[in-house]
């Protein structure tokens, strides 16, 4: 009872507190704290959306940036041609850019869940440590490609316009696009949460603790976990496709193996296997690196260890932490 | 004729490099009976539940249920066919509960899992057969455990429950009551024999007396390969059967 | 004709230096089960240290000696402080606090040495070429870093084969708990490993300093490639990683020369060689891909 009453007091304090935030910052005259938080926000769906397959299905990937950068990618590469007038394609019926969200947010969700069905049916097949490293591979592999596609600035990525226009709203309003986020980050974790207390939850849960009880109990486990790193990639796809209006500005470092070793190191950070800790993880190591940025320009060197500290000593995260002891975060 | 083997399994090998697990395994299960497979450790006969079950494919023969060739089929499809089987060493989902394995045990049943938005707990489609089944195993009590905390004669009746739970035609237990005290393996021996007739059973198990207490059919193994089978009582007065197994058993 | 002879030599020259870090690697896995993230940040650490020391003492030998201990010594002191305790762990916590130290080494770097990138010349004595092949001179450093490859290759194959800390290696990759029945001392076995592929990646760090800029984060695109080498050679295999280094050496640095090339043969000019060059830098990883999913275990598996 204790537990469900402090859950839901961070639930209250942590939503109130975001909902607030701009004013806030306007009253405390940092308004650049909006848009560092919108960042947090992105990353915190896309931590999130790592969570539910590394969590919650023990699928252990070190290649989620893929998705990622495929999603941002797909609003940039739609952006620049809406801004170049050139079509995407030509032929029989041409393909024109945009600049409507309502289109290439969508868009960026669909490719990169589509991306995320293919590499994980090629993925699947492996396990442990071979996962890991085939997911690596997959994921160097579309880096590379973006990094040398030429005709979207290769490695040094594409500069947006401008915001995307969405329904009126005016991106561009710092404001603004922080509430777009927040609301995009609280609709993916109501969808989140639902699934993973649904069946389809269940079996994902069951798949991770034992594929083999699974597959003797008549799961067809391999379409499950696929159709889980499906929706984790459609996850990462959203948050690319916001990360790319919030910079206005793609390229192959969003891809990079070292961004998803960063969306682990959230996932890890704020507890894994729940809905929060990520998103504590995310604003923890991006708050983390800007705070540590004003005193030393190093701070690497602090998180590194931070971050074997946190291994070995525990694995409930901050969340965990914050639940108080001797509740498994869940 | 045929049509009276429920399981009907011709001429089986299976090799582990140099080790011959099972050699020309012939084995004909009737629908209804209970059919105990016994045989000192090692005989190979958790490698025949694992062929049937589709963990391991044979390197030759073929396997037959309800008149369908398995002998290819996946590990679920085969579940999903009606052949449900446990574990020598239990095989739970350790940190779910004890319902929690039991709901997820009965969803195959209820057909497909992609449902995404309703909470599973709060299923009654779930939760009925659950709750009898939890009463069934005589594990209601410990309903909200979870299923790494459970001694081990609670850990193996959840086994055999998850199984059950999907209403199978066929079960293949893999020494159910092992390790289990006498009493809570009576009281297993009393649900088998309770189900007979309506669940058809292929019993791995080292305990004579229940085997031949409740046992339609006795098959013996001895290294890979099936020495006799037939009624209890020819089996326990087969010459070759004492001298290889009964005989220094007891 | 000859350009293709350069090439192969280019991609035997990558091919052993990627051999070197994947030695230390994939034995440590093999043994240990531990995925090193920073295996990469003692490459930098011995590029470092053989810049550094090859410029204040002039002497390139001196470079060498300095590099390789360091690396060594540093490979040692972190097993000992955090790997040690990583070894029951599961892959992901591995990732996790191997990945936590390649943050913490790159910053380290940068403190010490600066965010300015340092070169290294080629010692005197290899900075001509050699003209081994008549009227295709190839650059003597390249040379001597195929020769020392080769050489420290079949040093590890005595070692492993022949030598009685090499009979323990063998014994501990099959059956950790065997050999520990039979009574090898795994904890000092566990260091000695880590401390001999820390000292291969120190030297592959040397090697590269001539070569490449040293700077901070260096580490990073070769430990990549390492991992593709024995993925695809098998993880825990010497020969394996051995085979598949060459592999992966000659199909990258091929791919990158002839790609372009022969896509012109079907393609317009300017799409061929986005093409060309876009394939062949994916080149490895498909490659690694399409060895995962037609053998699981890698080309060359460990006896499990
Ligand atoms: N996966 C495997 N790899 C190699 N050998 C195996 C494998 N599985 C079983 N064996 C060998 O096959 C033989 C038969 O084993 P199996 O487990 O089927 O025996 P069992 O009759 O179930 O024994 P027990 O009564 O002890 O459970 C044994 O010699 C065993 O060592
Ligand atoms: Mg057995």
């Amino acid at each position: 009872m204790k537990l469900s009453a402090r859950k839901r007091l961070l639930w209250y304090v942590g939503g109130a507190l975001l909902a607030l935030l701009p004013p806030l910052a306007g009253l405390a005259d940092e308004p650049f704290m909006v848009s560092l938080a919108s960042r947090i926000l992105i990353y915190a769906i896309a931590a999130v959306s790592l969570d539910l397959i590394l969590g919650f299905g023990a699928m252990v990937s070190l290649g989620h940036a893929a998705f990622f950068g495929a999603g941002a990618y797909v609003v940039g590469i739609l952006a620049f041609h809406a801004f170049e007038g050139v079509p995407l394609a030509s032929g029989p019926i041409p393909v024109s850019g945009t600049n409507n969200a309502l289109v290439s947010w969508p868009l960026a969700v669909i490719v990169s869940a589509l991306l995320a069905t293919v590499i994980g049916a090629l993925s699947l097949r492996t396990s442990g440590i071979h996962f890991i490293m085939i997911t690596l591979a997959f994921a160097q592999m579309l880096f590379y490609f973006f990094d040398s596609l030429e005709a979207y600035g290769g490695d040094d990525g594409l500069s947006l316009w401008s915001r995307n226009d969405l329904a009126g709203l005016d991106l561009g309003d710092d404001t603004t696009f922080y509430y777009v986020c927040l609301g995009s980050l609280a609709m993916f974790m109501l969808i989140c949460q639902r699934l993973v207390n649904s069946r389809f939850g269940m079996v994902i849960r069951g798949c991770a603790q034992n594929e083999r009880r699974m597959r003797a109990l008549g799961f067809p486990t391999y379409r499950y976990k696929l159709l889980c790193f499906a929706i984790a990639g459609a996850g990462a796809g959203l948050a690319g496709a916001l990360i790319a209006n919030q910079t206005e500005y793609v390229s192959p470092g969003l891809l990079h193996w070292t961004r998803s070793g960063e969306l682990l190191v959230m996932v890890i950070l704020g507890g894994m296997g729940t809905l929060i800790g990520p998103v504590l993880g995310a604003a923890v190591l991006l708050l983390g690196e800007d705070l540590l940025a004003i005193f030393t320009e190093h701070w690497q060197l602090y998180l590194g260890p931070l971050l074997i500290l946190v291994v070995l000593t525990t694995r409930r995260g901050v969340y965990g932490l914050l639940l108080g002891r001797g509740n498994d975060g869940g | 004729m045929v049509a009276d083997w429920l399981l009907d399994t011709c001429a089986l090998n299976k090799s582990f490099g140099a080790v011959v697990a099972s050699e020309a395994l012939s084995l004909q299960v009737r629908r209804g009976e209970i059919h105990a497979l016994i045989g000192p450790n090692g005989a190979g006969k958790t490698t025949v539940i694992n062929q049937l079950a589709g963990e391991l494919l044979p390197d030759s023969g073929s396997i037959h249920f309800d008149g369908r060739d398995i002998t290819s089929l996946s590990v679920h499809r085969r579940a999903r066919l009606g052949l449900a089987r446990t574990f020598q060493i239990s095989t739970l989902f350790d940190g779910l509960t004890v319902s929690e394995n039991l709901a997820l045990a009965v969803q195959p049943r209820l057909g497909h899992s992609y449902r995404f938005w309703r909470r599973a707990d709060r299923d009654a489609a779930l939760g009925a057969p659950v709750a009898e089944l939890l009463d069934r195993l005589d594990l209601g009590a410990l309903a909200g455990t979870r299923a790494g905390a459970l001694a081990h004669g609670d850990r193996r009746r959840l086994e055999l429950a998850m199984a059950l739970a999907g209403r199978p035609t066929m079960l293949l237990l893999d020494e159910p009551m092992a390790g289990t005290g006498p009493e809570s393996s009576r009281d297993v021996a009393r649900l088998l024999d309770s189900l007979k007739g309506h669940i058809t059973m292929l019993l791995v198990e080292h305990d004579m007396d229940v085997v031949f207490s409740i046992a339609d059919t006795v098959s013996v193994m001895v290294s890979g390969r099936c020495i006799a089978s037939g009624p209890p009582e020819a089996v326990r007065t087969d010459p070759q059967v004492r001298r290889a197994y009964l005989g220094e058993d007891d | 004709m000859l350009l293709l002879v350069e090439q192969v030599l280019n991609g035997l020259q990558l091919g052993v230096m990627l051999f070197l870090m994947a030695a230390g690697l994939t034995l440590v896995f093999g043994i240990m089960r531990l995925i090193n993230l920073a295996h990469g940040s003692m490459y930098m650490l011995g590029a470092f240290v053989a810049a550094t020391v090859t410029a204040a003492s002039g002497s390139f030998m001196l470079g060498l000696l300095a590099a390789v201990a360091a690396a060594a010594l540093v490979g040692l002191l972190v097993e000992l402080v955090v790997l040690r305790r990583l070894y029951p762990r599961d892959h992901l916590d591995q990732v996790l606090a191997t990945f936590g130290l390649i943050l913490f080494f790159n910053a380290l770097v940068q403190i010490v040495w600066g965010r300015q990138p340092l070169f290294m010349d080629v010692p005197e004595a290899l900075s001509g070429s050699v003209e081994m092949i008549p009227g295709v001179p190839y650059p003597a450093f390249r040379l001597a870093i195929i020769a020392t490859g080769l050489t420290v290759a079949g040093l590890l194959y005595l070692l492993i084969g022949r030598t009685r800390l090499g009979m323990q290696i063998r014994a501990a990759a099959s059956n950790r708990d065997m050999a520990e029945a039979v009574g090898i001392d795994t904890r000092m076995l566990y260091s000695l490993v880590f401390a001999l592929g820390a000292g291969l990646a120190g030297l592959a760090g040397l090697m590269a300093a001539p070569i490449l800029a040293v700077e901070s984060g260096m580490g990073e695109s070769i430990l990549i490639e390492t991992f593709v080498v024995i993925v695809i050679g098998g993880l825990g295999s010497i020969r394996g990683a051995f085979l598949a280094a060459l592999l992966v050496g000659l199909v990258d640095t091929l791919g990158r020369a002839f790609l372009p090339t022969l896509l012109r043969l079907f393609l317009p000019a300017a799409t061929a060689d986005g093409a060309g060059a876009s394939l062949a830098s994916m080149g490895i990883y498909i490659l690694m891909a399409a060895v995962l999913l037609w053998r699981p275990r890698g080309l060359f598996p460990a006896p499990a």
